[in-house]
């Protein structure tokens, strides 16, 4: 028998499969772990919000508030909010994919399965928010259903995904039969590291500064020109 | 004929490797964009279970951080500096441990939900967020072992956290998806490493981790 394999693997066209066969399975892009940050986070807290640009912080506290009324309504639940595919970490290849997420997601911290999870001692929704959807995961139904009829925007957009994520909670709750007020969702931020206020300092800046040079250009060149005549 | 057969088949076979490794670097350097979806046919991947009980639960550090003191050639300083990240993760049992925020930064700390903002001081190594993300000061030269002691818990190739390695078993460890044939704790915390340890089981091993915006 060991002779048999010892000739078969001098055999190059053995030799050639065996490595064949290595190289794709070694070597295969999916052969990885899969590890992403919002597991780790959302064993401590409810929010799993995205690294860059930061959510400005009367939203993030808004989708705090609300999950937290959520809760005290008898509907507990965690959310995740996927701006780019910096907040997968190692799971990148779910980028756009809210429902294979939201299941994956679900299966890490345990709160699937029949009953109560492992994680957890209550019964969990858990909600993801992609710039390509939203998708809700729940303890004994071990699968991910789409959420629609919400506002999701452009990818990078952290603030627009917590008001997709606030809107959201508030109305699972109360079709649950957990009914929370509607929540007020902020239109602006003006503190934080939301997106739209960034691209005010980068854009609004330097356009006020080549205002106010032209201003003080056009009041020189007047002056000048009353003295000269 | 044959030989040109065989370099046929390994010819295609490297080509094929190598189409799916530009797609999934492809996919990495595209960062941000949505133009970039994974592919509708992906086969799900198994979701790596977080262990449960205190054993993978562990506080971010005891006595020598508490107290500020030198660990080695690592100390507690108040400058920031800039900072690159290095990714560990850790399975026992085939189960994730979670890696706790505050490694590397001295108490009184500043906590923010599951995030430590700051501390008395912090050390060239620390971690602020649980998620095994590890933040090393630039121009630092240290290793695996080098944090394992900072965390004040055992990493040997017999012995991980409170995990025993099995009479013919070792803790085993992967870089970037290769395996670390060396011993564990000499393994060098470089610019964007993607570490596994792993004891009493396998787990299939990250190959890359996608890194925060400024590590």
């Amino acid at each position: 028998m060991r002779r048999d394999l010892g000739a078969a693997l001098r055999h190059p066209k053995t030799t050639a499969l065996l490595l064949s066969v290595a190289i794709l399975t070694g070597f295969s892009p999916d052969a990885r772990t899969d590890v992403d940050p919002a597991s780790d986070v959302l064993l401590l807290q409810d929010a799993f919000l995205p690294y860059s640009p930061k959510v400005c912080t009367q939203l993030s506290d808004t989708l705090d508030r609300v999950i937290k009324q959520a809760k005290a309504a008898g509907f507990p639940m965690k959310v995740a909010l996927i701006a780019s595919k910096r907040d997968l970490g190692g799971a990148v290849f779910l980028w756009g994919k809210p429902n294979g997420y939201a299941k994956f997601l679900g299966q890490e911290l345990g709160i699937y399965g029949k009953g109560v999870g492992k994680n957890f001692k209550t019964n969990l929704r858990l909600l993801v928010v992609l710039p390509q959807g939203a998708s809700l995961y729940r303890s004994g139904v071990d699968a991910a259903q789409p959420i629609k009829g919400i506002d999701l925007t452009s990818a990078g957009d952290s603030n627009g995904l917590a008001r997709a994520a606030i809107t959201a909670v508030a109305r699972l709750a109360t079709e649950a039969g957990h009914p929370i007020p509607a929540p007020k969702v902020p239109a602006g931020c003006s503190s934080g590291g939301g997106g739209s206020g960034s691209l005010l300092l980068i854009f609004g800046a330097p356009l006020a500064l080549l205002i106010i040079v032209g201003a003080f250009a056009a009041l020189r060149w007047r002056r000048l020109d009353t003295t000269e005549s | 004929m044959r030989k040109l057969l065989i370099g046929l088949s390994l010819g295609a076979t490297l080509l094929l490797t190598a189409c799916g490794q530009t797609e999934e670097a492809d996919s990495l350097k595209s960062g941000d964009s949505s133009q970039n979806p994974a592919r509708a046919g992906d086969p799900p991947r198994p979701a790596p279970r977080i262990g449960r009980g205190a054993r993978y639960r562990l506080p971010a550090s005891k006595s020598l951080v508490d107290s500020g003191r030198a660990v080695g050639s690592l100390h507690c300083t108040r400058a920031a500096r800039e900072r690159f990240g290095v990714h560990l993760e850790i399975f026992a049992n085939r189960l994730d441990v979670v890696i706790p925020a505050g490694i590397g930064v001295s108490p009184p700390r500043i906590r923010d939900g599951a995030y430590v903002r700051s501390g008395k001081c912090s050390y060239q190594l620390r971690t602020v967020e649980p998620t095994g993300l590890i933040e090393v000061d630039d121009g630092t030269k240290a290793t695996l072992g080098d944090f394992f002691d900072l965390w004040e818990q055992p990493l040997s190739s017999g012995r991980l956290l409170s995990f025993r390695a099995r009479r013919d078993e070792r803790v085993s460890a992967f870089v970037n998806g290769s395996r670390w044939k060396g011993d564990v704790r000499r393994i060098p915390l470089e610019r964007h490493a993607a570490i596994v340890v792993e004891i009493a089981g396998y787990f299939p091993p990250t190959r890359s981790y996608v890194f925060p915006e400024g590590l």
